[in-house]
């Protein structure tokens, strides 16, 4: 059993134009392993799976599935030869139910030519029970939350009889129980010696749940290792191709005065009577469970939702902000969860995401000055250390980390003097988060005030100054953190409440 | 019992288009008796099957992610070639060429938009001009009045007093209704529009079904051309001029959001019959036919603003 090969990639190559994704990679996958993947954004892991996808084309290279060689030219074919892959954004439509998206293309009619719905909700039932999920066949997909879709695309996956499993960091937007959950159906498909290829930059869960783990670096494959035989630094090492040194650098406390103060702000059923101050050169980590209100809260202040009462004071004076012009106006920035809807214009060039917000400062006469907005552009990119091949390159194009820096770009020119960064390290790899570390570690040197809400706790216990926890839409307690020396336990206690 | 209650409560007021179609049916019948008089009922019948049946092909174009504009002028070509062309080739072809009319001009734009991949409304928008233009040159700008009589008298013929042109509404309703709910291309329709990149990972074959919208719209109003002209005795090149945006609004009005993937043919029927109703007592009322335009327009912006600030509310 041991050594039953399921699927080998061999000598894989693919270039786009301009950069080599992929150089030579070969890749073996055994029957009934959870396989990880892990790698730098940018590293070639997404193009691998979608050449195995049949979504692009190698240049060279061959995939053997079940020790035969298949040309997996689209997504239909990689499904025929028992090949399913769950993206991070979901292959579902969310106007259909659950039943109709699992059965999408391929709906049971009756001899007649009748569609059986009653067939169809049945089979569909039964699968999403297989994976121990009861969800009612008819709901739209469109009202499920996050973990629900993927359990149906688990169940999607399953209907197509598929062997193979490839999850694009798929705990990626869970919470701690929904994660959980997934590690359990997981194990119940190995179980059932469905092999699982999983993306992940998680170290936890690659230990948790992963029998092998491959590192691919820059489009080539460093090493594939035993999980049980490896360790997190190992890992870490081979992805970045580095000794990484301290994972937190280590800065002074520049704390000030005060510039932000929130008294009693309320929100129905949100937020409860919220009170705290900013100072100026100081990181204000927000932490607690999803769902405590964190995000409401700083949306609140940016005025992106309303308040039903309470005051807000920016620099001592009173300041009614009701919508995130106003926010803007009084130099409070807010980096959203969300940076691909939110945060950029994905379509526009890094250099028209930079200049947005402030587009006054490089007009003359009501005309673009292009040089200006050109240095400009070139100036931050320098000094955030944006890796992009030109400012004028779109930002879809551009990794996780990177298009992160574009907006801590744009709002840093905005001048903003308080900022907001909800989940700043989310979805972006080890090397682009201490990047991003050392930047908020500038801004506050730089003399800004930063806010942060993290749901790693860690990583608010190494950069805050001052740490709120949250619970329930109530701020339940406060720690100063100068010397660093809250523990993760504290804050989890009273993030539980 | 109290359960029944309770549940059609909540249904009128989730439903809002619904329930105010009855209040209003309600109004009308009381403020004016001539409402429920049977000739009055007929030509509401008949005003409902005219934008019904565009407003059945208008669904599946909605449905699948897209709207058709040139459904109008389709009308109106339809109408012109069946009426001019009948004294030269006799009715039966006649009818036939109106029909494949609407076939043909179907295909081009679906295959301009699926094949071709240009924006639907550039497309649809060049189509209803140019085929407005041909109708008028067929018909030399001016209407043209129909010399066969069975087409007339199809025109006026009833089935056991009901207009026969409801009569074919109701069927094709139906069949619209059993093909969108109860097949496998129906429900595709729905995917495409939902979703198209989900649609074309699933290995649909997405340019088939954008091409079929449009082919359809242009069978649908080819039908109520040939209908419309039997009606009236006339083939007018004017003919559906103003019957394309006013079947768009009712679709919306309905509840189908334009969006895609979302819809049905009831909620078609319930945003037409409203229009319909509206237009009916208005006429009945008196109310002068411009100032009846400002009041229509004004009521579809409120219903589509009030749904999305409803929307927006539970959103806040």
């Amino acid at each position: 059993m041991g050594n039953d090969i399921i699927l080998e990639m061999k000598n894989i190559c693919k270039s786009f134009p301009g950069v080599v994704a992929l150089n030579n990679v070969s890749l073996s996958i055994k029957r009934g392993e959870v396989h990880a993947l892990c790698g730098e954004n940018g590293a070639g892991k997404s193009t691998l799976m979608k050449i195995l996808y049949g979504i692009y084309r190698a240049d060279s290279g061959e995939i053997w599935i079940n020790g035969e060689k298949r040309n997996i030219t689209s997504p239909v074919k990689a499904q025929e030869n028992g090949l399913s892959i769950i993206f991070q954004e979901f292959n579902l439509v969310d106007t259909l139910s659950v039943a109709e998206n699992i059965f999408l293309g391929r709906l049971k009619t009756t001899k007649s030519g009748k569609i059986d719905w009653k067939s169809i909700e049945k089979d569909a039932a039964e699968l999403m029970l297989h994976i121990g999920c009861d969800i009612d066949p008819k709901t739209p997909v469109g009202s499920l939350s996050v973990s629900q879709k993927q359990m149906v695309e688990i169940a999607k996956a399953l209907s197509y009889n598929a062997e193979i499993i490839v999850m694009d960091e798929p705990s990626a937007t869970l919470t701690d129980r929904e994660m959980e959950n997934l590690y359990r159906i997981i194990q119940e498909l190995k179980e059932k010696k469905i092999t699982i290829i999983y993306i992940s930059h998680k170290m936890d869960e690659i230990f948790k749940i992963t029998d092998r783990v491959t590192v691919l670096r820059d489009g080539v494959v460093i090493c594939t290792l035993d999980t049980c035989k490896t360790c997190r630094e190992e890992i870490v090492s081979n992805m970045v191709g580095r000794c990484l040194g301290q994972e937190y650098p280590k800065r002074e406390n520049y704390s000030g005065e005060k510039v932000l103060e929130v008294k009693n702000i309320n929100r129905k059923g949100v937020l409860n009577d919220v009170s705290f101050c900013l100072h100026r050169g100081e990181v204000l980590g927000i932490a607690g469970l999803v769902g405590a209100g964190r995000t409401e809260l700083v949306r609140a202040i940016f005025g992106a939702d309303r308040i039903s009462s309470g005051k807000v004071f920016v620099n001592g004076k009173e300041v009614r902000i009701k919508s995130p012009i106003d926010a803007i106006r009084n130099g409070i920035a807010l980096l959203t969860e969300d940076r691909k809807q939110q945060g950029l214009i994905l379509n526009n060039t890094v250099k028209e995401n930079i200049s947005i917000t402030n587009l006054k400062d490089i007009v003359k006469f009501g005309l673009l000055m292009n040089s200006k907005e050109n240095n400009i552009a070139k100036e931050y990119v320098d000094r955030l250390s944006v890796k992009t091949s030109s400012i004028n390159q779109k930002c879809i194009n551009l990794s996780g980390g990177n298009q992160q820096k574009v907006v801590l770009a744009k709002w840093l020119y905005s001048n903003a003097d308080i900022l907001i960064l909800d989940e700043p390290t989310r979805g972006i790899d080890v090397g682009a988060k201490q990047e991003i570390y050392h930047i908020i570690n500038e801004l506050v040197k730089m003399g800004k005030a930063v806010i942060m809400i993290s749901s790693e706790i860690p990583e608010v216990l190494a950069l805050s100054d001052r740490i709120l926890v949250m619970h329930k839409g109530r701020i339940t307690r406060e720690f100063k953190n100068e010397s660093r020396n809250v523990t993760p336990e504290q804050v989890m206690n009273c993030a539980i409440g | 019992m109290n359960k029944q209650a309770v549940k059609i409560g909540n249904f009128l007021l989730k439903e809002k288009v619904f329930s105010s179609s009855v209040l209003l049916l309600i109004a009308i019948s009381i403020a004016s008796p001539y409402f429920l008089s049977v000739d009055n009922l007929r030509n509401l019948a008949v005003q409902i099957a005219v934008y019904g049946i565009v407003g059945l092909g208008m669904t599946f174009a909605i449905i699948g992610g897209e709207f058709d504009l040139a459904a109008g002028s389709m009308i109106s070509i339809s109408g012109v070639l069946a009426v001019g062309l009948e004294p030269k080739i006799g009715l039966g072809p006649a009818l036939v060429v109106a029909m494949l009319s609407g076939l043909v001009f179907g295909c081009i734009n679906g295959l301009l938009i699926s094949k071709a991949g240009i924006n639907s409304f550039i497309v649809t928008f060049g189509s209803m001009v140019t085929v407005k233009g041909l109708a008028l040159t067929i018909a030399n700008g001016r209407p043209i009045t129909s010399q066969s009589e069975a087409l007339n008298n199809f025109g006026d013929l009833r089935v056991i007093g009901i207009p026969v042109m409801f009569l074919i509404f109701v069927i094709l309703l139906v069949v619209c209704h059993y093909i969108l709910t109860y097949t496998r291309f129906g429900r595709n329709i729905y995917a495409v529009g939902g979703n198209l990149d989900v649609a074309k990972a699933t290995g649909l074959n997405v340019a088939f079904y954008k091409a079929i919208l449009f082919i359809l719209t242009g069978l649908f109003s080819a039908l109520v051309g040939i209908l419309l002209a039997a009606r009236l005795n006339t083939g007018s090149p004017i003919q559906g001029d103003d019957i394309t945006l006013t079947v768009i609004a009712s679709v919306v009005i309905g509840g189908t959001s334009l969006s895609g993937g979302k819809g049905n043919t009831a909620r078609t029927l319930l945003g037409v019959f409203i229009m319909m109703l509206l237009s009916n007592s208005f006429d009945l009322l008196g109310i002068q036919p411009y100032i009846q335009k400002v009041i229509k327009g004004l009521i579809i912006i409120s219903v589509v603003a009030f749904d999305s600030y409803n929307k927006k509310r539970i959103e806040r």
